[in-house]
């Protein structure tokens, strides 16, 4: 037994300058011990005075066992000695962890067996420093090729985060622009509703984003006349409010120009045509309130057909009439039809988007349901509280499914 | 919203089904503005299994139109359900497009 370890001893790189004899006498007073594998013979950090030689088996030295530092440094395998390092340190802590990768056997040497063997043998410290030391400088190469390798990610994440942060800058100037574009398109819309004897006015408008392509507007004429218009463009977001903005410019000035709705609209249609590259149209209902003969003389430019609602709640669809969207085709076959109001009537203009709200199974609201909602609502106090009950309707059938589209409600009623 | 291209001799045959609205509209257009760059100046556009049909597939059908026009071609739509019918009556499209009651009549038309 003892000669088969005197042989290992023998077969040990660290003591091959050993004498058969004096490798007997090492091996007399080493101790053997059997490892599992998996299982741990020190811990870094604990205190060590042990020195092993490895007799069978394969093991591991480990450097931050557990942790995210986790490194391996090295691997024992027979022949091959480790835990010098806490025998020469005085402090006498275990530098890394050393576990058994297969079921292994070792020998090991306490302090005061290992310093006297130094000591006869000092040819074997200088063997082991010379060990030591190049040990030391792998461990140096591995800590510097660790350090670069941490360096590159870091300077890989500050450039991922360089340009996140571009990204974000980018987002918000967008964002800023967004809220501009909103803040000048809210601008545009009539910034109060009109006063007129006998008359009240609602209106609700909700784009499905930060900008819309919807449009309401009440334009002074002369003689106690007023201009009412719903509109809406065939898209959505920037390029429908620049199309919106246009196309309400365009009626503004033509309103006041010509005293018919038809007139005022075919006029728009010439201009929005020489205007319009991207096939983009818009729909329009302008009509004429003229105040004395209790009258609203429409044009419908292939918008929503205006809803008729009695006090009594008798709901009805007013005169459908002719008419194409403006802005793609030069011959729209506009004609004009007139509603005259009864007392208490409530005439309500609105864009698609009212009758197009989806609730989450994507079902429409549909025209049905409007019509049922504004009879409910015939007897509001106002005729905002009438757009307001309206839209709260809305609301509440769509829950938590995004807004599919612009909403715009009009109303007018006479006292 | 589906959309199914048959090549037939005198034009391309695409059936529509489903929801053409806000979501799906672009999508629509992009396919037909597609066909028509590939050299398909005549479409017959088959709606009978289209349930409904916003302003922005209203769009759509406009955009493809103009499109094949410039090419010397024509949209012509075939089947038309009753609420793109409703659609169509209710914005004058129908002046604008030829609506036939099945596709061989439309794609005989060209």
């Amino acid at each position: 037994m003892l000669a088969h370890r005197a042989e290992i001893l023998k077969d040990a790189t660290v003591l091959r300058a050993l004498s058969a004899q004096e490798a007997g006498a090492v091996a007399r007073v080493m101790e053997e011990v059997d490892l599992a594998a998996g299982q741990t013979v020190f811990v870094e950090g604990e205190p060590g005075d042990r020195f092993y030689i490895v007799e069978a088996g394969l093991l591991e030295v480990v450097k931050a066992l557990g942790t995210e530092e986790q490194r391996r440094l090295a691997e024992r395998g027979p022949g091959e000695y480790f835990g010098e390092m806490s025998l020469f340190d005085p402090a006498g802590l275990r530098t890394a962890t050393v576990r058994a990768i297969t079921p292994a056997r070792l020998l090991s040497l306490h302090r005061a067996d290992f310093q006297n063997l130094l000591k006869a043998h000092p040819a074997l410290a200088f063997e082991m420093l010379r060990v030591l030391t190049l040990q030391l400088r792998d461990n140096n190469n591995a800590t510097i090729t660790d350090l670069r390798s941490k360096n590159s990610e870091l300077a890989t994440a500050y450039a991922e985060l360089k340009a996140a942060q571009a990204q974000i800058i980018e987002k918000e100037k967008l964002e800023q622009e967004l809220r501009t574009a909103k803040r000048i398109q809210q601008s545009i819309l009539p910034s109060a509703l009109p006063q007129l004897a006998g008359y009240s006015f609602g209106a609700f408008i909700a784009p499905a984003r930060s900008v819309g392509g919807d449009l309401y507007d009440f334009i002074p004429l002369d003689d106690g006349r007023l201009g009412i218009a719903v509109g809406d463009v065939s898209d959505k977001g920037v390029p429908a409010a620049i199309f919106m903005a246009l196309t309400r410019s365009l009626l503004r000035a033509e309103a006041t120009r010509v005293s018919s709705p038809r007139l005022a609209l075919e006029r728009v249609n010439r201009l929005l045509l020489d205007m319009n590259e991207d096939g983009m149209f818009v729909t329009l209902l302008y009509g004429i309130l003229d105040a004395e003969q209790r009258t609203f003389t429409y044009t419908r430019a292939g918008h929503e057909v205006p809803l008729r609602i009695l006090p009594s709640g008798d709901v009805r669809l007013a005169e459908r009439g002719t008419g194409a969207p403006l802005g793609v085709f030069a011959e729209i076959g506009l004609d004009e039809r007139t509603v005259v109001l009864a007392p208490g009537e409530t005439l309500l203009i609105y864009s698609d988007g009212a009758t197009d709200v989806i609730d989450f199974s994507e079902a429409l609201y549909g025209i049905d349901r409007l019509r049922a909602t504004a009879a409910g609502a015939a007897g509001a106090a106002t005729a905002q509280e009438f757009c307001s009950t309206l839209w709260s309707d809305l609301e509440a059938y769509r829950g938590e499914a995004a807004q599919a589209d612009d909403v715009t409600l009009v109303a007018l009623r006479r006292e | 919203m589906d959309l199914v291209v048959t090549e037939m001799k005198r034009a391309q045959l695409v059936h529509v089904s489903g929801r053409v609205d806000s979501s799906t509209a672009p999508q629509l257009q992009e396919k037909l503005a597609v066909l028509i760059k590939g050299g398909a100046r005549n479409l017959v556009i088959n709606m009978k299994d289209v349930s409904f049909l916003s302003s922005g597939g209203l769009r759509a059908l406009l955009s493809a139109l103009q499109a094949a026009k410039k090419q010397g071609g024509d949209v012509r739509l075939s089947e038309v359900s009753e609420p793109v019918a409703r659609v169509l009556e209710l914005t004058s499209f129908d002046m604008h497009f030829k609506c036939f009651g099945n596709d061989t009549e439309a794609v005989g038309s060209f």
